[in-house]
């Protein structure tokens, strides 16, 4: 029984890796070789790392990198900071109509994108944040709020109440109380949140794509948009091996991620879906 | 190549997404070049496509070329096609406030639902309400919390407000009122009331497609997926050594997000260099030689496999997660009675992580009515009619046939959709939720 449960864990193991590894062999070999035959392992001697350079500077996966790691993040400290802040306040303090402000950040968490894009697109547009990185970057932390703000609330309610009073009899402002004293306490909350924004704002493709397709913005484009423009034209110019590397190049920074904050990641997720 | 009937073969076996898009951008390789003469050579033969200058017959041309690639219909009929289509568009530039009804029952059918989910909200809304008032009462208080200065609430709340207000809450709401106007984005708006609406429900054949296609995504695709998804979650329950690992593992995909997901299975579906049919092929099935994956009448199948591959490990540690909560001594009770390991699934485990179970039917809906990228993507951002979902033709409509009024009314509908789908299931599933 125990056996057979193992063969069926390893058979589908094998069905969620081989993708993946096939991607990051494939991306060393030659077009030529991909097309003649799809499972053989690059030849070791002639490893194609043109591919890569190619990719990155022919290609400008060197610019799309760079656009969206700053994109990434900005977004992720700005978010961070501003939800933490908000959470902050509604959690454990008492002020004329918190309730109703806590509820009124939740029913973000059922307004889909598509909602609100198209007038975005035009409000963006008057105010000429359109094409611009400025205007990603607050969209992007605006829609992160919903749920960066329900997940620390509830971080920052389940922190004893001593500490915090503690150090306002210590002199503390309420200010330095909350750098010093109540931010470090809700770590694990923080990076939970960081790590959410991170992935979303990474991978994240429609609202780059709606407002980064103008002309002019060609040089701001994040990785998955340029990459999904390489990829549909190297599928019929058959020039396979510069999409290969971006796509190994957007994965990357993903897999250090999740290779070293795994736990948070998967905590965070029951933690969200239960509650939620 | 000789005929047209050569032609569209040769367009099938080397995948017509492919061969469309690559045609666009006058960029080809040798063989390609042949066919696009031999397409060439048919649009001479018709004259001038019907629909020039007119943004609406988008759709309608990228329809035919398809047809006509794929062989599916003679140059004759596409020609009539194209007749027809720019008859429609004719009469619609010619009189744009009246709505042909072509559907009856679809229409009335979502309006029911959604009237009756709506009623349904209201009645539990007003229900639960009185015993959660009732509850919080007793149990939440902010009694002994500090009270916030004005001056700390605009500090600590406000950059979040405003930022939440202008982008997300104003837009959103704009919506609402932008969806029963008439827009092409610059020049004046004009009010035509529930004309939008109208229009998409009884007179678009493409919004019903494009719904029907979402419903696929939403209700066949969680049918393989979270099936799987409990098999392997109760396999890793089992204290197996390596859990950890398997969890690690299956759960990755999922993080690698829709747009890299969407290109990976793009290269491997693909019909020549892809491992896909090389595995098909392997096995012994030559039908799989060259099968375009991705053509338009595939497409939505081929999301079966890379939907598990990307979700089933989401959904297993959600269900991982429920199960763990459940004490071992409840097994051991049912040990002790004699009750097989089949029996204890039904009886234990499953009711026992029904709610988890509802919020993965929401996570599948939500995802399901939202799904723009992986269809955007694997249709190389030209998706012919028969492949839109609701959300590639919302940005059809707002960019290629700038009709800002309509685009808004899909995402109003997209939005109702959602917000009843999800309460309401939320609320028809709740049960008694079990306390240890």
């Amino acid at each position: 029984m125990v056996l057979l449960i193992y063969c069926i864990l390893i058979l589908y193991t094998c069905v969620v890796v081989f993708p993946m590894a096939w991607l990051l062999y494939t991306s060393l070999k030659t077009d030529r070789d991909i097309f003649l035959d799809p499972f053989s392992l690059p030849d070791l001697g002639n490893l194609q790392w043109m591919n890569f350079t190619n990719a990155w500077t022919k290609g400008h996966f060197g610019d799309y990198f760079f656009n969206s790691i700053v994109l990434t993040l900005t977004t992720v400290t700005l978010s961070v900071f501003v939800a933490a802040m908000a959470a902050y306040a509604l959690s454990r303090f008492r002020f004329p109509g918190a309730r109703p402000l806590f509820f009124y950040f939740l029913a973000g968490l059922m307004i889909p994108l598509q909602l609100a894009i198209v007038p975005l697109f035009f409000q963006m547009k008057q105010i000429g944040l359109l094409n611009s990185r400025i205007g990603l970057l607050v969209a992007y932390v605006a829609f992160g709020m919903p749920f960066a703000i329900f997940i620390l609330t509830g971080f920052f309610k389940s922190l004893p109440s001593s500490l915090h009073e503690s150090a306002l009899i210590d002199g503390c402002g309420e200010l330095r109380a909350f750098w010093s004293v109540m931010l470090p306490l809700a770590r694990p909350g923080l990076i939970t949140v960081g790590i959410f924004s991170f992935l979303g704002t990474w991978n994240e493709f429609f609202m780059a794509f709606m407002f980064l397709s103008g002309e002019g913005s060609e040089g701001l484009r994040t990785l998955p948009l340029g990459l999904a423009n390489i990829t549909i034209v190297s599928q019929y110019r058959s020039d396979w091996g510069m999409a290969f590397a971006g796509l190994v190049l957007m994965m990357m920074p993903t897999l250090l991620v999740y290779s070293v904050l795994q736990q948070h990641l998967t905590k965070g997720i029951t933690v969200g879906a239960l509650k939620g | 190549m000789t005929s047209a009937r050569m032609a569209g073969e040769f367009a099938r076996m080397r995948d017509i997404v492919v061969a469309v898009r690559g045609a666009m951008e006058g960029n080809l390789t040798e063989d390609m070049h042949e066919l696009m003469r031999i397409v060439q050579e048919a649009t001479t033969t018709f004259g001038q496509a019907p629909g020039e200058g007119y943004p609406q017959f988008d759709q309608f041309l990228e329809d035919a070329r398809f047809q006509l690639l794929s062989g599916a219909s003679t140059p004759q009929q596409v020609a009539d096609f194209l007749e027809g289509a720019a008859q429609v568009v004719r009469s619609r530039t010619e009189n744009p406030d009246v709505v042909t009804v072509r559907h009856v029952w679809k229409p009335t059918f979502l309006l029911g639902l959604l009237a009756a989910a709506m009623a349904y909200w209201v009645w539990s809304t007003l229900r639960l309400g009185a015993r959660k008032r009732r509850e919080k009462a007793a149990s939440i208080s902010s009694e002994g919390r500090v009270r916030l200065s004005w001056a700390g609430v605009a500090f600590f709340v406000g950059p979040a407000a405003v930022f939440y207000t202008m982008i997300v809450i104003i837009p959103s709401l704009k919506s609402f009122s932008w969806a029963l106007h008439r827009w092409d984005g610059l020049t004046e708006m004009t009010w035509v009331g529930l004309l939008n609406f109208q229009r998409l429900l009884f007179e678009s054949d493409g919004f019903w497609i494009a719904l029907g296609n979402n419903l696929f995504i939403m209700l066949v695709i969680p049918c393989f997926v979270l099936p799987l998804a409990l098999f392997l979650a109760v396999c890793i329950s089992r204290k197996l050594w390596g859990s950890r690992l398997f969890r690690i593992v299956f759960f990755f995909p999922n993080i690698l997000g829709q747009v890299a997901a969407s290109l990976l299975w793009m290269h491997l579906y693909h019909p020549q260099g892809g491992p896909v049919n090389a595995v098909l092929t392997g096995l012994g099935l030559d039908g799989f030689e060259s099968y375009a994956w991705l053509a338009q009448q595939n497409l939505y199948w081929a999301l079966v496999p890379m939907s598990i591959w990307a979700a089933a490990g989401f959904n297993m540690i959600l269900f991982l997660a429920a199960m763990e909560s459940i004490p071992q001594t409840v097994y051991e009770a049912a040990d002790i009675d004699g009750a097989s390991p089949w029996l204890q699934f039904w009886t234990i485990t499953l009711p026992l992580i029904w709610e988890v179970l509802s919020i993965a039917i929401v996570f599948m809906i939500i995802g399901g009515m939202k799904a723009f990228e992986v269809i955007w993507l694997l249709t190389n951002q030209r998706p012919v009619t028969q492949n839109h979902v609701i959300g590639t033709r919302m940005v059809q409509a707002m960019f290629k046939e700038f009709h800002v009024g309509e685009a808004t009314a899909i995402a109003v509908i997209l939005f109702l959709i959602v917000f009843f789908g999800t309460t309401v299931t939320l609320r028809l599933m709740r049960r008694e939720t079990v306390e240890f």
